[in-house]
Formats: C-alpha cells, sequence, structure tokens
C-alpha cells in the first residue's frame, strides 16, 4: 500500500475523539477511590487494631511512615499519568519515585526495629494481612490499567505497570500499619513484602493489557 | 504495513536504551521554520480531533516527509523507510486523543514517530534472533512448485510451502504485507516471519551454491 493509500485508509477512519485526558483530575479521582475502597474492604474484613490511633498521635516516627507511604500512592500515580501522555512525561520518574519513597519506608521500618518508636507486641494480628494488601491493591490497580488503556497511550507498559502497581499496593500497606501489628520485621516482611509483588504484578499486567491497546482512544462516533 | 502488530511502546520518551541507529533529536531533520510549522500543525490536529476530514488529511500530507526524513536516518532500505512512516501515521491516529490543543504539537508527534522506529527496529531485531535460534528450519522443505523466473526463484522453489509463499507473495509478486498477509490469511507479524527466515534460508542456500 502506498503512503497515499494508507492515508485515504486514516482519513477515511476518523472520527471526532473525546478532549485528552487531564491527568490531574484523573489521578485524584483514582486515589480517592483506591484509598475509598481500601479502607473499606479492610473495616468489612476486621477491626482496626486497638490502640493504633493513640499510638499514632503520639509518635512522630509513625506518622512520618505514613506520610511518606501516603506520598508514595500520591506522587507514583501522578506521574504514571504524566507519563502515559506522548511527550509529557518520563515513564521511568513514577517506578523511581515509588521505589525511593517505599524504599524510605523500609528504612523508617528498619530504624523502628533499631530504636522503637513505642513499646512494641504482636496484640491485634490480623489472620491474612498478607492476602489483605493483595486483595485491596487488585481493584485499584485493576482500575488504574483500565483507566489507562482507555483514555491513555503508554509507552513502556512495562514500567508504567510496575509504578501503577507499587502505587496500588502502597495503599492498604500503609493502611494495614493501623489496622495490623506494628511490629517492623512483621511489616516489611507482611506489608511492605506483598506491595513489591504489587509492581512486579503490575509490570506483567501493564505488557498485556497497556500493549495491547489498538483502536483510537476516547473514540466517539459522529453523530 | 504493521498495522496488526501490538502497540508495544518503545522507550522513546522513557528514558530506556534506544536501539543503535536511533537518534535523540529531530534538530537536524527540522527546517528553519519547524515552529511556524508546529502552529499550523497543532491547529490541524485540533481539528482533525473535531473530525474535520480534510484538515486531517493536510495534516498527515505536511508530516509525512519529515517523518519520512527521520525514518531514512535510522534505516537503509526504502521499504523500510516507507513502513515506519506509515506505522508512524498509524500510531498517530490511534493515540490522536492525547494530544493537547493548548501545547506544542512536535513533540508530541515527534515521541510517536521515534517509538515507532525504536519499535521496528527491536522486532527486527527480534526477527535476526528467531533466524539464528531456527536450525531446524532447513529441513522443512516441500515438493517445488511453479515460480516466477527472478533471482533465486528456483531456490525459493525448494522451500517449504510457507516460506515460499510468504516469499512469492511480497518478494516477487509486489504485494504488501497486509495483503500478502491477508491473502494467506495470518497476522502480518507470522508473514514477517515468515519472510525473514525464508530470506535467511534462500542467502544459506544461495551462499551454498556459491562456495
Amino acid at each position: 500500500m502506498t503512503r497515499d493509500e494508507w492515508i485515504d485508509r486514516l482519513v477515511s477512519d476518523l472520527t471526532p475523539v473525546a478532549a485528552p485526558p487531564r491527568p490531574w483530575r484523573d489521578v485524584g479521582v483514582w486515589l480517592v477511590l483506591a484509598w475509598a475502597s481500601t479502607l473499606l474492604l479492610t473495616v468489612l474484613m476486621g477491626p482496626f487494631r486497638a490502640g493504633a490511633a493513640a499510638e499514632w498521635l503520639a509518635s512522630s516516627r509513625f506518622q512520618l511512615e505514613t506520610v511518606v507511604v501516603a506520598l508514595a500512592s500520591v506522587v507514583t500515580g501522578a506521574l504514571v499519568a504524566r507519563a502515559a501522555i506522548p511527550a509529557r512525561g518520563s515513564a521511568r520518574s513514577p517506578l523511581l519515585a515509588a521505589l525511593l519513597l517505599l524504599g524510605a519506608w523500609a528504612l523508617l521500618l528498619a530504624w523502628a526495629h533499631a530504636v522503637p518508636p513505642f513499646p512494641l507486641d504482636m496484640t491485634g494480628k490480623r489472620a491474612a494481612c498478607v492476602l489483605e494488601v493483595l486483595a485491596d491493591a487488585a481493584l485499584p490497580c485493576a482500575l488504574g490499567l483500565w483507566w489507562l488503556r482507555r483514555r491513555y497511550a503508554v509507552l513502556a507498559p512495562g514500567l508504567v505497570g510496575a509504578a501503577l502497581g507499587l502505587a496500588a499496593g502502597a495503599i492498604p500497606a500503609i493502611v494495614m500499619q493501623l489496622a495490623c501489628v506494628y511490629e517492623p520485621t512483621h511489616a516489611l516482611r507482611f506489608h511492605l513484602g506483598p506491595v513489591v509483588i504489587c509492581g512486579l504484578l503490575g509490570a506483567v499486567l501493564g505488557r498485556v493489557v497497556l500493549a495491547r491497546r489498538r483502536g483510537p482512544v476516547g473514540e466517539r462516533r459522529a453523530r | 504495513m504493521a498495522s496488526g502488530a501490538a502497540l508495544a511502546w518503545p522507550a522513546a520518551t522513557t528514558g530506556e536504551d534506544a536501539p543503535r541507529g536511533v537518534t535523540s533529536t529531530f534538530a537536524s531533520i527540522e527546517p528553519a521554520d519547524a515552529p511556524a510549522h508546529d502552529a499550523e500543525w497543532a491547529a490541524l490536529m485540533a481539528r482533525a480531533q473535531g473530525g474535520d476530514r480534510g484538515a486531517y488529511r493536510d495534516l498527515l500530507e505536511c508530516v509525512a516527509p519529515v517523518i519520512a526524513a527521520y525514518c531514512r536516518r535510522v534505516f537503509p532500505e526504502p521499504a523500510q523507510v516507507e513502513d515506519c512512516v506509515q506505522e508512524a501515521l498509524l500510531v498517530l491516529h490511534r493515540v490522536r486523543n492525547t494530544y493537547d490543543p493548548a501545547r506544542p504539537f512536535r513533540p508530541w508527534l515527534f515521541t510517536l514517530v521515534r517509538h515507532s522506529a525504536i519499535d521496528m527496529l527491536r522486532r527486527q531485531r527480534r526477527l535476526r534472533e528467531h533466524e539464528i535460534s531456527d536450525d531446524g528450519a532447513a529441513a522443512e522443505t516441500a515438493a517445488p512448485s511453479s515460480l516466477p523466473d527472478a533471482p533465486g526463484a528456483s531456490v525459493i522453489d525448494e522451500l517449504a510451502v510457507k516460506y515460499r509463499d510468504a516469499l512469492r507473495l511480497t518478494k516477487l509478486d509486489g504485494h504488501s504485507t497486509r495483503e500478502a498477509a491477508r491473502r494467506l490469511g495470518i497476522s502480518e507479524v507470522a508473514l514477517r516471519t515468515r519472510v525473514h527466515r525464508g530470506t535467511a534460508l534462500v542467502r544459506r542456500r544461495l551462499d551454498g551454491e556459491g562456495a
């Protein structure tokens, strides 16, 4: 097929499209839905740890942990949306941001292991916190992938998928710090560990789901 | 034209390493009045997003030579250049909703073009790796059939049916990849694989005859 014929085909296939994606608005909606679904599922699965709120209010290091991980979900989510628009952002930056902030959380946990911010015990441990983190992250991750596939043009599906998985996993992980026990070794293995799994699954799903986008995005038929 | 190929987005704007041969900027191929073009192209694209086919045609006809100039720096064969241009136009078509008319057009366009070129280079590299590892393919020969009288035609005649048909349709009869794939009832990726493997087999056999 010659170039002119190809252009003819593309022109004949042209239909109006929806307005360009608005990453900040989309990320805001995604974050609200992700946090709401995580909190709801966590409450449905069992009560929060007794005294968690008092510990959080009393310990600035616990507060810092919460802020760092919450920031990981917000910053990574925003960078993912920007990276999913050609020429708007690098695809490495969301993954880098997620790894840095989650790495900072790991360091804070290591510090808490060496010098506990308050007396630690295993009271209030939830039976399957690992599975809860994974299950709670599934919905935000699926929602994000669907959104990216439908409205955006992801240039590096693996990297973006991994970052999205980490952002989605970070939310239930920090919620679990309040719902389950606060014990650094346990948190590293059973709260932060599943976040890494979320990232790996996100990379695989991203390559499968986001790389197969074929039709014009946001297309709507002319009336 | 690889319209059926999955859009495995490359590293163009992602920071991943690009295959060798892909330049990082378009400065050297852009005319001096590129900024003026940018405003014009942005306006055309905005109208195309609303469904204006005339504006869309104008846009594609304007950008195609610029894309071709870039692809010529990456690919040596004119056919590859044309494939790259058409692939880039297809990607532009598919993701046209992601262009924000309030922003410059050229960075958006060139990100897609660079992606298309890198994507093609990667596919070619994968196909070459397939050829190297496909040591059993030479054994897959079939009964000869009639073929046009062309250089290497007799060798093509001795190939397995699947390679022979792929080469005959694309190299001898001059059909496009899309058309040949449609005729054989296979995907374009599968057709390309067969063409590359078939070509490698022909080359190997011709080299053997020459030795």
